[in-house]
């Protein structure tokens, strides 16, 4: 089990240059808007896009990539059940992206003066996001059948659950989109950074918990069919040959 | 069908990597046939060698006794996946596979090692003493994207043997090998076979195989045309010399030139003639084609090897 995590954050360190812009980029993202002129809910909707696209696209692309080279064939081959090596994968994944990310986070909560405790809130709240967000891009990588498309399904992923996060429209209270909005894993994410600026609380965090929870048994029992969309792969594997 | 064997002690042989097939055919997609009722049992402990041209179905079958395919028709039985200590049961090694490019090749073979079910110093001792049999001790700490196709292959092998499979199943395993390492590949694998592991290598280093294999079967267009022991093979054409004769000038009616035990096989170029009087012919047939008025350019001579008899077998070469 470990060895996955290992490996995922070895890799990820081997290659220091792609780790540091990783980590910059969003920082910049963040600096930039967090001491601009621009107001709370347009540059919470921002983050949460930038957020959303670290951990969905960052999640989706290599794991397609790694699919189209066979080498989630050879992992599972090699003995490392399907539904397992995503999971930890993604799991791996998240701790690399909260590592990335937090730098970001904190810039936003230092330009907005936020409290040590809507700091933690916060964090928790990116801490599931990436979670839930790597587990949606491998999903993504799942139904899409190239690497191009990947992308476009991730980033479709991305826009849609922002979306229903609440990030681009406040709902009205009874409408489908407020019902939405309280279902989403990224509710609280979103809320959250709004109280880093202007200190509301955040709601959704029952929601988050249960996708964090609900969507690795989802990954989990559709491990051998995500790996054989993937690449192919024999028995003790998939049947998708 | 695939029928997964099984880890129970009451059936060591499935246990411990018996593989029976029983017609086994498979064609990928709605192509052709590229297997047809394929037969083939390997026993506890047997090495055996398929062998065949490019196409005749080698790295197919390898495929499916590694369940990376299924066969379309036929009753596939293998091993348990894995043993009931955990250890997987399969090696496999074909001859390209992607690796972890920005890991060591040590790295690497640990993860694939522990995939398998190796712990700790067993893993890490059962690696590095494979990569130092193999060449790849100075290469460990090396990221696998700056090794040649020779160490990424060498470093297959490592990936395949480390966890001591049950089924060993490498396809084309000495490319890519200088000699000092072939003949570690083939003490290592004599070593798994005395230990009980099964191993089927899929190769064309026809001069190696006797060394290396139990049995040889030969593979031709998608069938098992022949199988046996090199020498129930070699045996089972009869003991025959093959004379190929360049010539500058041909003489007519060739066959009634040579006595009885020179027969020709092929009045091409070269003249190719076959006989069962060993080198003593030669110099008969040579003889008999000068007094003929023949004038000779060259004359080479072959004592029956494998290469022959499975030429002899399917009418085609086996380029080796």
């Amino acid at each position: 089990m470990t060895a996955v995590w290992g490996i995922e954050w070895r890799m990820a360190l081997n290659d220091r240059r792609h780790f540091v812009l990783s980590a910059l980029v969003p920082l910049a993202i963040a600096a930039a808007v967090a001491t601009g002129v621009a107001a709370p809910r347009p540059a919470a909707a921002l983050y949460v896009v930038v957020f959303l696209t670290f951990s969905i696209l960052g999640a989706a692309l290599p794991l397609r990539w790694d699919g189209e080279r066979g080498i989630v064939r050879r992992v599972v081959r090699g003995g490392v059940p399907a539904g397992r090596y995503v999971i930890l994968r993604a799991g791996a994944g998240a701790t690399i992206d909260l590592v990335q990310l937090t730098p970001a986070l904190l810039v936003v909560a230092l330009a907005g003066g936020a409290s040590p405790r809507a700091v933690v809130v916060a964090l928790a709240a990116l801490a599931l996001s990436v979670w839930i967000g790597g587990l949606l891009g491998v999903l993504a990588a799942a139904v899409s059948r190239s690497l191009a498309e990947t992308g476009l399904v991730a980033a479709l992923a991305v826009l849609l659950f922002a979306h229903s996060a609440g990030a681009f429209e406040a709902a009205d209270a009874g409408s489908l989109l407020a019902w939405i909005e309280a279902l989403s894993p990224f509710r609280v994410l979103h809320e959250a950074m709004l109280d880093l600026t202007v200190g509301v609380t955040p709601n959704g965090l029952v929601a988050a918990l249960l996708w964090a929870v609900l969507l690795p048994s989802l990954v989990w029992v559709l491990g051998d069919r995500i790996a054989s969309s993937l690449g192919r792969v024999g028995r003790g594997g998939l049947a998708g040959v | 069908m695939v029928v997964a064997g099984t880890s129970d002690p009451k059936e060591p042989g499935r246990a411990q990597g018996v593989v029976r097939a029983r017609g086994v055919g498979y064609r990928y997609g709605d192509g052709p046939a590229v297997l047809s009722e394929v037969d083939l049992d390997v026993g506890v402990g047997e090495i055996v060698a398929l062998v065949g041209p490019c196409g005749a179905g080698k790295s197919t079958l390898m495929r499916l006794l590694a369940s990376e395919l299924a066969p379309s028709s036929g009753l596939l039985e293998l091993p348990a996946r894995r043993s009931s200590a955990g250890r997987l049961m399969l090696g496999y090694a074909p001859p390209d596979d992607p690796h972890l490019e920005t890991l060591s090749g040590r790295d690497n073979a640990l993860f694939f090692a522990r995939a398998a079910g190796l712990r700790g110093t067993e893993a890490s001792g059962a690696v590095d003493e494979l990569m130092g049999l193999l060449g790849l001790a100075g290469d460990a700490q090396r990221p696998v994207a700056d090794y040649d196709s020779g160490a990424r292959r060498r470093l297959l092998l490592v990936e395949a043997l480390a966890h001591r499979p049950a089924l060993t199943l490498l396809d084309e395993p000495f490319l890519g090998l200088r000699q000092p390492e072939r003949e570690a590949l083939i003490h290592i694998l004599r070593v798994r076979s005395a230990q009980r592991g099964t191993v089927v290598v899929a190769s064309s280093k026809l001069p190696l195989l006797p060394e290396l294999a139990d049995r040889i079967l030969f593979m031709h267009e998608g069938r098992v045309v022949r199988g046996g022991r090199v020498a129930e093979l070699l045996s089972s054409v009869g003991p025959a010399t093959r004379i190929e004769i360049q010539l500058e000038r041909r003489p007519q009616h060739l066959e009634a030139r040579f006595r009885p035990g020179i027969t020709v096989i092929s009045h091409g170029d070269p003249l190719v003639l076959e006989s069962t009087r060993g080198q003593a012919a030669v110099g008969e047939a040579c003889s008999a084609l000068i007094a003929a008025g023949a004038v000779i350019r060259s004359v080479t001579v072959r004592e029956t090897d494998l290469a022959e008899v499975f030429r002899r077998v399917t009418g085609a070469e086996l380029a080796s």
